[in-house]
């Protein structure tokens, strides 16, 4: 890599960058003038508030033993009556339903006070004073505060126990300031790390890409690593610099607010010290070398801006609730989450401005989130490389159609696939809980129906025909008669791993084999129980997993990926790590059928036999809840009957179609 | 000694199309051109001709065959292959936010000039390309003449053996074009090796020496232009280029 060739390309990006508008309105003046103006509008909105409320009198009604308290009463003096009368917030009134009046909003507070409250505390008896308010009114808080801070000071009197929670307070103002701002304060340096690396790493590589310049770059004698370096340290620079001038904004806007702060509260200090400065700009860099480097990355892979754009915003999303977590309360750095980037750097941000020093964890954090940036960097550099990203064509990204001009598809793409599994999870998750009161059959029936539809839908809207699309043509005799016999083998093959399986995880929740054996149980009949369980499952899963994923990764994978792939997600669509196996190596065998028959339904009717076979088991058997316990004898039949269903087909298929 | 000038050998092209399978963008394409010639590829939209381009500058990786620039391999010495070459197409934008000067002694600094010479080299240029009115405006700002002068200044300012021209006259008004095709032939006579993609005959006669057509990705015809007007038994090129491809309703209505 020669410097001075980077160089020359970073002091030509960063002049680029400087003229853009967008980037420098985003990196200087925003800054500049964001955090003063939000101050100014805050405080100035919150002084007058607070003045507003501080005048204010609220209406609030109070009874002693069912006789309004006025302003001119006398009661006797040391009584919580008479310590209430001496809030000046209050304006004392009388009203017929004090319950509506509340609600309404025309008084702020009710309470009534037994007449023998004195007796009944001297009694040592426990009193409840139960005083009618709404907590979502700011107001009715402010009245709220009020009347408890008079009653507590009523009650220290009659108990004089008072814990001094400040005097001996070892913590120093600092870290006081530290703990209470530390969290945001990171946060905010998080997301300017990220927002300043946002817009040049688009500018610098789809925008170059978009504006047509990058060819002419690519054909100058430059390595494509000093190509990437120039850019990144280009993006980087903006990123830090932009972050430097959000935080130097900031803190001179803040400092005047933290001397208005400590004169309120002399406990409470926010300064930074010069060692505190020190680690948020650390932290600022390295959080930027890391978005920097995402961003280009993304942007780099985008054709345009607009899809670069389209590809950072979520992730600006994700990266938000990750920077957020030194707001939570009781999070601490600790090893497990040093490994997560971003969140480990905001806690160890936060635990250093707070004063401690977590050894290992710095090392842990600095290695990944550094190693995060490096792996970005190289899969940048290696689609430089790429002619497909380069020089890709079309506008289409997520779209399901085909663009204008290219025949429909025969199978239908793989993100028809991909968004399939993924509805159908979050539809199951969804349904599944809100049709708990509704009968059993419906139970079953409405998720399975969902899925079905998925299937039947998504292909269309990729202008698939559903036939080749979800292989729905018409299967061979032959092809019914392996379905049948794989079906049978495969209740055997799937118990087998799940027993062998057993003695890596251990027994599986008993509650889901109960919540299942419970709605058997309330379906009744056993006709309707197979064909609930048996049958529609079989159909759905089946034109779900075989038909759409099977047939979209095909046409992307070869047979042996596409089947392997289309069985993992089978098996995690279920959702249990006790049922993935289990369900995977079915997935496989099913897929491994559609395959050979050219026809999903010969694996609707395995798998709908595979089923049959469990639930017949389950009705005749006494003690459905006890596991299976399975000689290997039978395993070895049941995969020997698999075997010959899948081999029975595949000469027969083969004899009639020898193209394949 | 490396032999000068470009030679192109079973040159192919695949793309993957996920959507309509394999496509031959360059199929068994040979050629070669000479220092102090100007060859012309001639063929119409989508025969392949930028797709070869994009080979011999090295931004694509062939399928099969070789290409040699200059004495060097396109794969092998891909970084000494670009820095032999000239290359201007009309997908070689410029950096809008840039001024003339700036991107040309950008490239300049790229190709390796030394920083103090850059300045010189952008004078010269500007000069020799009558530049100097807008030389300190920025390239968005600037007309498609004003533009093309630009590029030519960037395709050429390391002064390179080999200079490949996709359509360099292609939306330029006529005394722009004129000036191109001028610079085009003393570009030649000072002992270049030129390569020319173009569909405008009038060019092709008056500066190609050597011509090859190519069509659907494959090389119809190649000599020198006489022998390929003998050879293709028309009176012109354009007579034996218009014999040889046909053509297509759709494809003539579409712009360069």
């Amino acid at each position: 890599m020669r410097w001075r060739i980077v160089r020359t390309i970073l002091r030509r990006e960063l002049r680029d960058v400087l003229r853009d508008r967008r980037t420098l309105f985003t990196m200087l003046v925003l800054p500049v003038l964001l955090y003063p103006a939000l101050m100014l509008g805050f405080s100035s909105l919150a002084k007058s508030r607070v003045e507003e409320l501080k005048e204010q009198t609220y209406p609030v009604m109070i009874t002693v033993d069912g006789e309004p308290l006025v302003r001119e009463g006398l009661p006797p003096s040391g009584s919580l009556a008479a310590r209430l009368l001496h809030v000046k917030r209050f304006s004392f009134t009388a009203v017929s339903d004090p319950r509506a009046a509340v609600e309404r909003g025309d008084i702020f507070l009710a309470c009534e006070i037994p007449s023998d409250l004195e007796e009944r505390l001297r009694a040592r008896q426990e009193v409840r004073l139960e005083p009618l308010h709404r907590s979502a009114d700011e107001s009715s808080r402010v009245v709220w505060r009020a009347f408890k801070d008079a009653v507590l000071a009523y009650r220290t009197e009659r108990v004089p126990l008072v814990i001094d929670a400040e005097t001996g307070d070892q913590s120093t103002p600092e870290q006081k300031g530290g703990h209470l701002f530390g969290g945001m304060l990171t946060m905010m340096v998080i997301m300017m790390a990220m927002t300043g690396a946002f817009y040049p790493a688009l500018d610098v590589a789809a925008g170059e890409k978009e504006r047509g310049t990058l060819e002419t770059l690519l054909l100058s004698p430059v390595s494509r690593v000093e190509l990437v370096a120039g850019k990144y340290l280009t993006v980087l620079a903006v990123a830090v610099f932009a972050a430097l001038m959000n935080l130097g904004s900031m803190a001179l806007t803040f400092s005047g607010f933290s001397t208005m702060i400590s004169q309120v509260d002399g406990n409470l200090r926010f300064s930074i010290s010069p060692l505190a400065f020190a680690v948020i700009v650390v932290g600022l860099v390295i959080m930027a070398a890391l978005f920097s480097a995402i961003c280009l990355a993304v942007s780099t892979f985008a054709r345009t801006y607009k899809e670069g754009q389209a590809y950072l915003t979520p992730a600006l999303l994700l990266v938000m609730p990750l920077a957020m977590i030194g707001l939570l309360p009781n999070m601490q750095l600790d090893t497990s989450l040093a490994v997560i980037p971003v969140a480990n750097m905001a806690l160890l941000m936060k635990a250093l401005l707070v004063g401690n020093f977590p050894g290992p964890e710095i090392v842990i954090t600095l290695v990944t989130c550094l190693g995060c940036a490096f792996a970005a960097l190289l899969w940048t550099a290696s689609l430089f490389n790429r002619e497909e990203v380069l020089f890709r064509e079309g506008k289409q990204v997520f779209g399901l159609k085909p663009p204008p001009g290219v025949p429909r598809p025969e199978r239908p793409p793989a993100q028809a696939a991909v968004l399939g599994v993924l509805l159908g999870v979050v539809w199951m998750m969804h349904v599944g809980s809100r049709l708990l009161a509704a009968p059993a059959w419906a139970q079953i029936i409405v998720p399975q129906a969902g899925l079905v539809a998925l299937a039947l839908v998504l292909p269309r809207l990729a202008m698939v025909r559903l036939n080749s699309g979800l292989g729905l043509s018409a299967p061979t005799v032959p092809s019914w008669l392996a379905g049948a016999l794989v079906g049978a083998g495969g209740v055997g093959v799937s118990l087998c791993v799940g027993q062998l399986q057993r003695s890596f995880l251990g027994e599986p929740d008993q509650a889901v084999a109960e919540q299942i054996a419970g709605l058997m149980e309330s379906l009744g009949p056993a006709v309707v129980v197979i064909l609930c369980v048996a049958v529609v499952p079989a159909l759905a899963e089946e034109l779900l997993f075989r038909g759409l994923v099977l047939q979209a990764f095909r046409g992307m994978l070869r047979i042996r990926g596409a089947v392997v792939l289309s069985a993992v997600l089978f098996g995690a669509f279920h959702m249990s790590v006790h049922r993935f196996f289990p369900q995977a190596v079915l997935g496989v065998v099913l897929a491994l059928l559609v395959v050979r028959c050219r026809s999903v339904w010969p694996a609707v009717l395995a798998h709908a036999t595979h089923n049959g076979i469990l639930v017949i088991w389950a009705l005749s058997s006494d003690v459905p809840d006890e596991p299976l316990e399975l000689p290997y004898l039978f395993a070895l039949a049941a995969g020997g009957v698999t075997l010959i269903g899948l081999g029975f087909v595949t000469s027969r298929a083969t004899r009639t179609e020898p193209s394949s | 000694m490396r032999p000068g000038g470009i030679q192109v050998e079973a040159l192919a092209k695949v793309f993957e199309d996920r959507k309509r399978g394999l496509i031959r963008a360059v199929d068994g394409v040979s050629f070669s051109c000479a220092p102090g010639r100007i060859f012309g590829l001639l063929g119409p939209n989508g025969a392949g001709k930028t797709t070869a381009l994009r080979i011999l500058s090295t931004v694509l990786r062939p399928s099969g065959g070789t290409v040699t620039v200059n004495g060097f391999d396109s794969v092998r010495d891909a970084e000494q292959v670009r820095a032999s070459i000239g290359f201007l197409s009309g997908a070689t934008a410029l950096y809008e936010r840039s001024t003339a000067r700036e991107v040309i002694g950008f490239f300049g600094e790229l190709f390796g000039i030394d920083r103090s010479r850059v300045a010189d080299r952008v004078d010269e240029l500007s000069e020799m390309l009558k530049m100097e009115a807008f030389l300190d405006q920025a390239c968005g700002k600037l007309s498609a003449g004003q533009r093309q002068k630009v590029s030519i200044a960037r395709t050429i300012v390391h002064d390179p053996p080999v200079i490949i021209l996709d359509e360099p006259t292609a939306n330029l008004d006529v005394l722009v074009a004129r000036e191109v095709v001028l610079f085009v032939a003393s570009e030649r006579d000072r002992g270049k090796t030129v390569l020319l993609s173009t569909h405008i005959m009038s060019e092709v006669d008056r500066l190609c020496d050597d011509v090859a057509i190519i069509h659907e990705g494959r090389l119809l015809l190649a000599g020198t232009k006489d022998e390929v007007v003998q050879r293709g038994g028309g009176s012109s090129v354009e007579d034996i280029f218009f014999q040889l491809v046909p053509v297509d309703e759709d494809v003539a209505g579409g712009s360069s």
